[in-house]
Formats: C-alpha cells, structure tokens, sequence
C-alpha cells in the first residue's frame, strides 16, 4: 500500500495544480542547486537555502502547499534515483538537517513536511536498495528521527518510528533502546521488557541494558533475576553510572527487605569505588543511621562539596535521559554510510565529480 | 487564751435531732445561713440557739470565713462542715458539750517533678512539686542545698532558681506546710556532669508559632501554654521567644525548571534570608539538582555565606528528597533550632532515597521545614522513568506530610511569586516563636511515635507545632 502510494507520489504530478502564487519551476530549480550546495560541501549553506526556499513558497500560496511542495521534491528526487537509488541515502540525511532547521525556527508545518519526506524518501530506499544494506540504513534513518521526536516530548510518533526501525531491522539496538526508555519513561514495564531482551540477545554484553532490563524485572515482581543481574552489574565492570546505578537500586531492594546491615556493608564497598557519586553517600548515610552505625557528617559533606566541584550528569539523570550518545553515534554512522553516495548524487545532479565533497 | 462557753437550754437535749430541729427552725425563720460570715460567729450563732460550743480564740480565728452552708445531716457532721475546711473539728464532750478541737495533721505526700535527678543542672532552674493532701496548702517552701530560694503560695507549686554555673551535686528540697498543720517534705539530688561521661540532655523543646488573623501573638507568657506529651500534661523548663540561635540549611532547587530568572530570585531570597540572620545564627546553603550544584559550609557570619557565591546555572533533574535527607542529617550535630528552608517546586524525580525514608528521618529530627513551593508548569501530576503518576502523587503528599509534622509550613507561590518576601517572611515567622523546653514524663524510648499538642489559652488563636516524634 505505502509502495503503491509512493510509486505515485514519485511519478510526474499530472494532475497536481499549481497553488496560487506556487511557483512549480522556481522551486523545482532552488532545490536542485541546494542539493548541488550540499554534494559540494557547503551543507549549513544548503540546508539554509532549502529552508528558506520552502519558506517562501509556503508564504506564497494558500491551500495544499505542503502537498505540492512535497510532490514537486518527489518529482526531483524520482527524476536524480535514475542515477541509483542509493542517492536516496545522501538524500535523507540532508532533509533530516533541513527538518532540524526547520524546527529551529519554529516553522512546524514545514518541519513535519521535512520529517514525512525522509520516511518516504527511506522507506522507498528499503524497498527499492540493496537488501539488509539498505534495511538496516532506512531503520537507523527512523531511529534517528524518532530520537529527535522524542527529544520533543512527541513520544506517539516516536514510538512508532522506533518500531517501523525495528521491524525493519530486529537487530538495531539503538532502536531497541529508544523504544524501551520511551516504554519506562510511561512506566510500561511490561513494554519495555520485551524491547531489553531482544536487546539483550543482540548485544549480550550490553550493560545498559541488562541494568533498565534488571530494574523493569524488579517493577514487574521479578525479584530474583533482577536482584542477580543487578548484583553482577554491581561486582564489575568499570566504575560508571551504570555501576554506580546497580549499586544504588541493588541497595534499595536490601533496604527494602530492611536487611540494614547487609545495605550498609554493600554501600560502603559502593562509595570507596565510586567516591564521586554523592547519591551512594547519602544512601550510606540513611541506612547507617538505620542500622545503627555512625556515619560521619565530614564525609557527607565532602560528597556534596565533591559533587558540586565537579558538575556532572548524575547517573539517575543519564538514566531518565534519551540515549543521545547512542543516537549521536548511530547519526555519524549514518553520514558516514551516506557519504560514498554523495558523488552518485552529485552526478546525477550534473556536477562535476571533482567538485563533489564526499567526506569530512 | 480565751474559752467561749455559753450554755443554753437547748444545750441540755445534746442531741443531733434538736440541733438539726434549732437549725431549721433557724432557717425558717428567715436567718440567711452561715457562708461568707466568720466561723466564730456562726459558733456563737450555734450557741445562741442552746448548742454548748466550747472553742478557743486561737483556734477559730475571726478570719476564718465560712465558705459553704454546712446542710443537712448529724450534729457531728454539720459542724465538721462547719469546722473541717479550717483545719478544726468537733468532739462531744461530757453532759452534751460541743468541742472544738484542731484536727489529728496527717502526713502530705509530695512528690519532686522538677528537676529530674538525671538533668544536668547550670543557671536557672524550676523547681516544681506535685501535692497530694486531704488539707488545704498554706505554702511550698523551696530550698536548694537546704539554704531556702522561694515559695509558693498556690498551684503550681514552682519556683525558679538561678543555682549559677557551678557544675556541682545538688538537693533540692519542696517543704508543704498545711493550713490545717499538716506537713510533708520530698527532696530530688542531682548529679553533677562528669566531664567524660556522653550526657544525654532529654530536654525536648518545642518551637510554636501563634497567630490570630493572620498575625503573629508575641506577647503570650509562659502560661498561657499547655503542653501534652503522649496526651499527658508536662511541666515547662524552658520558655522563650525566638531568639533562640538558629542554625538553617538552605536547599535551592536549581534544576532545569529553575533556570534564568526563577533561579536568580531565588539566590536573592536567600541572600535576603541570610542578611537578617543574627549574631550567633548559622546557615548553610545548598544549591540542588539531581546532584549537589553548589554547596557552601556552615557559616555564622553573613559576609561568610554570601561570599561564597552561587553559581547561576541551573539544569538537570531533581533529586529532593536524597538532599532534603541530607540536610537534616547535617543540622544534628548543630546547636540551637534547626530549620530546613527548601526552595522547590516539590517534583522529585530522581531521588534514590523515597519520601517515606526522609518522614523517619523528620519524625526523629527535631527540625523545622519550611517549603517554599513554586507552582509547578504543567499541572501537579507527573510521569518519570522513575515513578508513575501515582507514586509521584503520593511522593508530593509525604512532603507536605513531612513538612506539616515538623511544625513548619508550606508558602506556596506562584510562578513570578516574591521569593525575597516568602524567605523574610519566614525569618520573621522564625523571631517571634515561641521555644518551649520540657522533660517530657514516662519517656520509654521504645520507638514508638509520642504525639504532641500545645493548647493555648487565647480564643481564635491558630498554633503550629511539631507533630510529635519518635520516643528512642
């Protein structure tokens, strides 16, 4: 239905009528030399043309003109796919800036035109490129701009982009991550789970995940394995948030059963690995006075002063948080992936290859 | 001495009936009845009407006033209601003769409340004695190492002594002295300090605010306060208005929803707060988000405080109830009243620690919390990674819980509210307490929660108090 649809979308707007003040040429000719902007290497200048291209136009006409903004970049698009549909690659990662420029000024109309052009632009690659290559691309390009959904609170659409990108990609864990933080953030355990497991089988070793996947089981009454997953989170690895997280909710359940003594002991171990989390002191403090053993306010103090010298992302925080650093890295790799393309777009741009910048 | 004997006719029946026979006919014939005339002249009206009454001048005094119209009953009984409220009875002598004598004086039990053998005794101290007596009291002698320091003339039977610095063993002796003669003594030694020894001071003070239409009373005196610990009425030791040094944590909320301006006026309130500080008042402020953004170190001079400046940024989650546990922790080991001034829209959600662990801490804290609530963008409930909207909302009730049963308050303020007035409104509120010190009676530290209330003797008047606390 979507192939059916786009196959349309992509061919020669007959029938489409010219808006008022729409002017189909002008425009058609602004976007090719943005694109040819962007192949050359002057992206920020490309994506600024472009949005103030669509600005103009948009400003130009009353009725229907995001559709036929849309249908007149379609039409570019299917006319420069001759040269390859990997052009489709480069082509998505430039309209994801445009909608992020877009967003930036505020223009959401446009932005929303932006962000459907992409899935349609990625959605065709899918279909139409080289197999799991061009899956796994079009399933990163969703999962980016579900990130970027998300990161603007507009979590409905995000959801369903994450989940288009793992439909298309099972084993895409940023996806699967994303997904799953969107589920918690709603509180949806029962959600979320599932999305950690499948992670869990994708990338053992994934220690966030085994720690959202250890923290879920507990909220669904899965005592034993998250406190055993949360345990070996503790016991090893390097001393960052997710350690200093399995710590501080491995001692929650400890305390939880009111087992004070075996909390403290477990929290000391805690604050001399991980001095520089104030949350592990003052959770040493509270179940030292419930058990009865004196914790010294010098060293409470200390672990304010020490988190107050140097400000950082609290590991509760990282936790509640998009998983940006995996989003940033999935969008360089996106880029990246791109990039051998740029030439073919250029190409069928009608660009010198010389002039055609095809990295950083 | 003088005897008063005169017979009469009557005198010769000598007995109960015809008294009671002369007594009504007396009444009938329109004689308005003995209370509020002397006792001697009620005797003397007795003799007049033929009852032989012997008394003696020193003993049936021409002060003594007969408050209660003796009624009916038997001849001994009338009289002894006549005579029993002076100390004096009567006995029937030979040939019917009525003999006013003074009653046998039985012991008076007393009983030291104050002080307690266990109280560390310095400067002034109330001596108080509880009486247990069939007689009416003349007086309460008090005397500290047997050299006489007051006296008490009617209930309560207290008295204030300054005993000086002197770290020094001490008796404290309450002598009764009955008006019918009766006598009772009771005596309290206390101990002085060994300087090695880890003094527990059991004195529980009480910080209380009273205010009628919205204004603060602050001329109440000790007495127009009641105390009830456990529902039982305790003795005051101390009583004092708020000059009581202050020692004050100031937490700011500096997360995201703070930042720019909103962060701005707050690090202006407290610069305000801590302006009106006084000489021997400390505070500490700490800046908050999900973690500590700025902290600086109890201080007791305001130079010192406000040198060390808040940085402007705010960001990140909040994590409140990890800090505002942390901030009582840290007012312990402070001398003076310990107060908590927390500047927050009250949405936590990233603390480790859940409400209900800083409620124990409150209940055994004796700290006040003040909550300056900034209304919250975005209506009340909220959703996190870390909780849902259930357990949010019920995290923002154990808050106010918390702050209500501190015997603090909550100063809600609107977004653009004035911070500066809601802090020196509290500092005002703070000056014009009332601290009131007692050693509460029947302590058995078994962890169990000792409900507090203070009455006060003013219509319309609203008290604040703590709510109680945890007996350990």
């Amino acid at each position: 239905m979507v192939a059916a649809l786009l196959v349309v979308m992509l061919a020669p707007p007959a029938t489409a009528k010219r808006a008022r003040g729409f002017d189909r040429d002008h425009l058609r000719e602004g976007y090719r030399l943005a694109l040819a902007r962007w192949v050359s290497g002057e992206q920020d200048l490309a994506v600024a043309d472009l949005v103030e291209l669509e600005a103009a136009a948009v400003a130009a006409a009353e009725k229907d003109v995001y559709e036929a903004l849309r249908r007149v970049e379609l039409s570019v698009a299917r006319g420069l796919m001759s040269r390859g549909v990997e052009i489709l690659a480069p082509l998505a990662v430039f309209h994801e800036s445009v909608y992020l420029a877009h967003l930036e000024r505020r223009a959401v109309p446009l932005a929303l035109h932006s962000r459907l052009l992409v899935v349609e632009l990625v959605e065709t690659y899918a279909r139409q490129g080289p197999g799991v290559i061009a899956r796994s691309f079009a399933s990163d390009a969703l999962a980016s701009l579900g990130g970027h959904l998300q990161e603007a609170r507009i979590e409905g659409p995000a959801a369903d982009l994450y989940s288009r990108a793992v439909e298309l990609d099972a084993k895409n864990s940023t996806a699967l991550l994303a997904l799953a933080v969107l589920r918690e953030r709603h509180g949806d355990s029962d959600r979320a789970v599932p999305h950690l497991r499948r992670l869990l089988e994708v990338e053992p070793g994934h220690r966030e995940g085994a720690l959202r996947l250890a923290i879920n089981s507990l909220r669904l009454g899965g005592g034993a394995e998250g406190e055993g997953m949360l345990r070996s989170l503790a016991e090893g690895g390097p001393a960052d948030w997710i350690r200093s997280l399995a710590y501080q909710e491995l001692a929650k359940v400890i305390a939880a059963r009111e087992e004070w003594g075996t909390a403290q002991q477990l929290l000391t171990g805690a604050v001399a690995r991980i001095p520089e989390d104030p949350t592990l002191a003052i959770q040493l403090a509270y179940v030292s006075e419930r058990s009865g053993v004196d914790y010294p306010e010098a060293a409470l103090v200390a672990a304010l002063e020490r988190a107050a010298a140097q400000p950082a992302l609290s590991p509760r925080f990282r936790y509640i948080r998009i998983p940006y650093e995996r989003l940033d890295d999935l969008r360089r790799d996106l880029r990246a992936r791109s990039e051998p393309y740029v030439a073919e777009l250029g190409a069928a741009l009608g660009i010198d290859p010389g002039r055609v910048e095809t990295g950083p | 001495m003088k005897v008063r004997s005169v017979p009469a006719s009557g005198a010769r029946r000598g007995s109960a009936g015809l008294l009671l026979l002369a007594l009504g006919v007396a009444t009938a014939s329109g004689q308005t009845g003995y209370a509020g005339r002397p006792l001697a002249e009620a005797l003397r009206d007795l003799q007049a009407r033929g009852l032989n009454v012997i008394f003696s001048s020193d003993l049936v005094q021409d002060e003594m006033i007969v408050e209660v119209e003796p009624g009916g009953g038997s001849l001994q009984q009338i009289v002894d209601r006549l005579l029993g409220p002076h100390g004096l009875k009567a006995e029937i002598g030979p040939r019917g003769t009525v003999l006013v004598v003074r009653r046998d004086a039985r012991p008076i039990r007393v009983t030291m409340l104050l002080p307690l053998p266990e109280q560390p005794i310095f400067d002034e101290v109330e001596i108080e004695a509880e009486i247990n007596a069939e007689e009416p009291i003349e007086r309460v002698d008090f005397f500290v190492d047997g050299r006489p320091v007051g006296t008490a003339r009617r209930a309560p039977w207290s008295a204030v002594v300054d005993v000086g610095p002197a770290n020094a063993d001490r008796e404290f002796r309450a002598l009764v002295i009955g008006k019918w003669g009766g006598r009772g003594t009771a005596a309290v030694v206390t101990e002085s300090v060994s300087i090695e020894d880890r003094v527990e001071v059991a004195l529980k003070q009480l910080y209380v605010t009273v205010s009628r239409d919205d204004r603060q009373l602050l001329d109440l005196g000790r007495e127009s306060f009641a105390v009830y610990d456990d529902g039982v009425r305790q003795n005051l030791v101390t009583f004092e208005r708020g000059d009581v040094p202050i020692a004050a944590v100031v937490l700011l909320d500096g997360s995201e929803s703070m930042r720019g301006r909103a962060l701005d006026a707050a690090v202006e309130g407290v610069r305000a707060f801590v302006e009106r500080m006084n000489a021997l008042d400390q505070a500490m402020v700490v800046l908050f988000a999900d973690q500590a953004l700025a902290a600086t170190s109890f201080a007791d001079d305001r130079d010192g405080i406000l040198g060390q400046v808040l940085p402007s940024a705010a960001g990140g989650g909040t994590a409140l109830n990890d800090h505002l546990y942390a901030a009582l922790r840290l007012l312990d080991s402070r001398q003076g009243r310990r107060v908590v001034v927390l500047l927050s829209d009250g949405a936590d959600v990233l603390s480790a620690l859940p409400m209900s662990d800083v409620l124990w801490k409150v209940q055994r804290s004796d700290a006040l919390i003040y909550w300056i609530r900034l209304e919250r963008r975005g209506g009340s409930s909220f959703s996190s990674a870390w909780r849902g909207f259930e357990a949010n909302d019920a995290e923002q009730q154990a808050l106010e819980r918390a702050v209500r049963e501190s015997g603090g308050r909550i100063e809600s303020l609107p977004a653009g509210g004035e911070i500066g007035e809601a802090f020196e409104g509290i500092m005002r509120e703070l000056r014009a307490q009332y601290v009131l010190g007692y050693y509460p009676k029947g302590r058995r530290r078994d962890g169990q929660w000792r409900a507090v209330r203070v009455r006060v003797e003013v219509p319309s008047a609203k008290v604040r108090f703590r709510a109680g606390y945890v007996d350990q």
